[in-house]
């Protein structure tokens, strides 16, 4: 075993800043991805977002951009940062198979990519930004650079490699 | 000798393994800041071409169909129960000859897009010609961001047809959000726009019998409210906004009553119309 490899069995296997900053990024997303949904559903539930002519949460929310394939784009977060809570554990980053990682990149970079798609929609669809919708897009690009940048570590190359 | 060449052999490799380690982890971090450099990229390059289509946000477009059906069917219960809803009634005309268009009384709005009067009055206005009528072709678009109430979300009459047999709808909508001229006033139009009307937008001369030159509810009711979300309230009773608008709209048609002779009767002989048009009458 190399010198100052981590004991794969009780410590995680990545970078120290990746394990922590990764949870907590899928833990904000979280947050806002559930009073997404939530608004979504209730009616009485308005998002706190100013209305203006290029800014408004509601036009984005409710327009027929905001529903694909039956399943509210507000609802996809809810899997999108739990999967990567997941990911992101203790006890994902201390398994010696390099699968989670693997799994980290391909969903991150799913979730980057739908990401891209939606500010198209928001841009040249709907003509509106909505600022909650930004805020998740946001976090998935920092997941995205913390999960690239976590992979391609000198900690994670020396579990790996 | 074997034995002496063993650790510079073993040195060299050490050296050539960490060169490579290294290589490959520069081209690593390579690909990694090449991957967040395309998003970057393909991010900023969908805002600059955004923002160099001159698309205005706020300019017109076309209504969704929810919100159309939603403004063209307010539940009558709702309507009834609304009353006048506190609406300021309509002025009466005096000295004009009545104006008709195809045999039917006319009803001239001249209003802007820009204009937040103009915002919260067509709310009322496009749901009681629905009940007259057959109003197509709405947009949708929010008034001045630099005037009072900024950004009413609003519809505009600009690009709409209205089928009717009792009146003659002939919308008016002179200027853009920018202000920028959009329909210009036939000589008669603009005539009774500046005489009757005073210049002032919103300008809703019924048949030069009566005229509304103002909202006939708080604009201010429709803060931060978006279309869909205006027409919603619509089919909600007792609710603040749909409400208002209601009972604004009860306004607007018990006076187009007033001109059809209480056409048609499915409308115009309801408890609630016949009390505003009455009321009308004793104003007027």
């Amino acid at each position: 075993m190399p010198a100052g490899e981590p004991d794969a069995d009780t410590t995680p296997a990545g970078p120290r800043w990746a394990c922590y900053l990764g949870p907590l990024i899928c833990v904000v997303g979280l947050g806002a991805s559930i009073y997404l949904t939530v608004a979504h559903y209730d009616e009485h539930v308005s998002l706190s977002c100013p209305a203006t002519a290029s800014i408004n949460c509601a036009k984005v929310t409710r327009s027929p951009q905001s529903v694909i394939a039956g399943v509210p784009v507000a609802v996809l977060g809810l899997p999108f940062f739990l999967g990567m809570l997941a990911l992101y554990s203790p006890w994902a980053w201390r398994l010696r198979s390099q699968l989670p990682g693997y799994l980290r990149l391909a969903g991150v970079s799913t979730g980057m990519v739908f990401v891209l798609y939606l500010v198209y929609v928001e841009l040249f669809k709907i003509n509106a930004i909505c600022l909650w919708c930004t805020s998740v897009h946001v976090l998935t690009f920092v997941l995205f650079v913390v999960t690239l940048l976590a992979q391609a570590s000198p900690a994670r190359g020396a579990t790996t490699g | 000798m074997a034995g002496a060449k063993t650790p510079r052999a073993k040195a060299l490799a050490e050296q050539m393994e960490r060169e490579r380690a290294e290589r490959a982890r520069r081209r690593q971090f390579g690909i990694v800041g090449g991957l967040v450099a395309l998003v970057v990229v393909i991010v900023v390059a969908m805002i600059v071409v955004r923002a160099t289509r001159h698309h205005n946000p706020a300019a017109a477009s076309a209504a969704s169909t929810a919100i159309a059906g939603q403004v063209s069917s307010v539940p009558t219960g709702i309507l009834d129960k609304a009353g006048s809803g506190g609406a300021s009634a309509p002025m009466p005309i005096s000295g004009q000859q009545a104006l008709t268009s195809n045999g039917k009384p006319e009803l001239l709005y001249v209003g802007a897009e820009w204009c937040p009067y103009c915002a919260a009055e067509r709310w009322p206005l496009a749901v009681a010609l629905s009940r007259f009528g057959k109003l197509t072709g709405l947009q949708q678009v929010r008034s001045a961001a630099t005037d009072v109430y900024a950004n009413t979300a609003t519809l505009s009459f600009a690009k709409v047809s209205y089928t009717s047999k009792y009146l003659t709808f002939t919308p008016a909508e002179i200027q853009d959000v920018d202000r920028k001229p959009l329909t210009t006033l036939t000589a008669v139009q603009h005539n009774l726009f500046t005489t009757v009307g005073g210049g002032g937008f919103p300008f809703i001369d019924f048949g030069n019998r009566y005229r509304i030159s103002t909202a006939t509810y708080d604009p201010g009711l429709l803060k931060g409210l978006d279309q869909a979300q205006i027409a919603g309230s619509l089919a909600k009773s007792g609710n603040k906004v749909g409400t208002a608008i209601a009972g604004s709209a009860n306004v607007i048609t018990a006076t187009i009553c007033a001109l059809t002779k209480d056409q048609p009767v499915s409308v115009c002989k309801s408890a609630t119309i016949q009390t505003i048009e009455r009321a009308l009458g004793a104003s007027g």
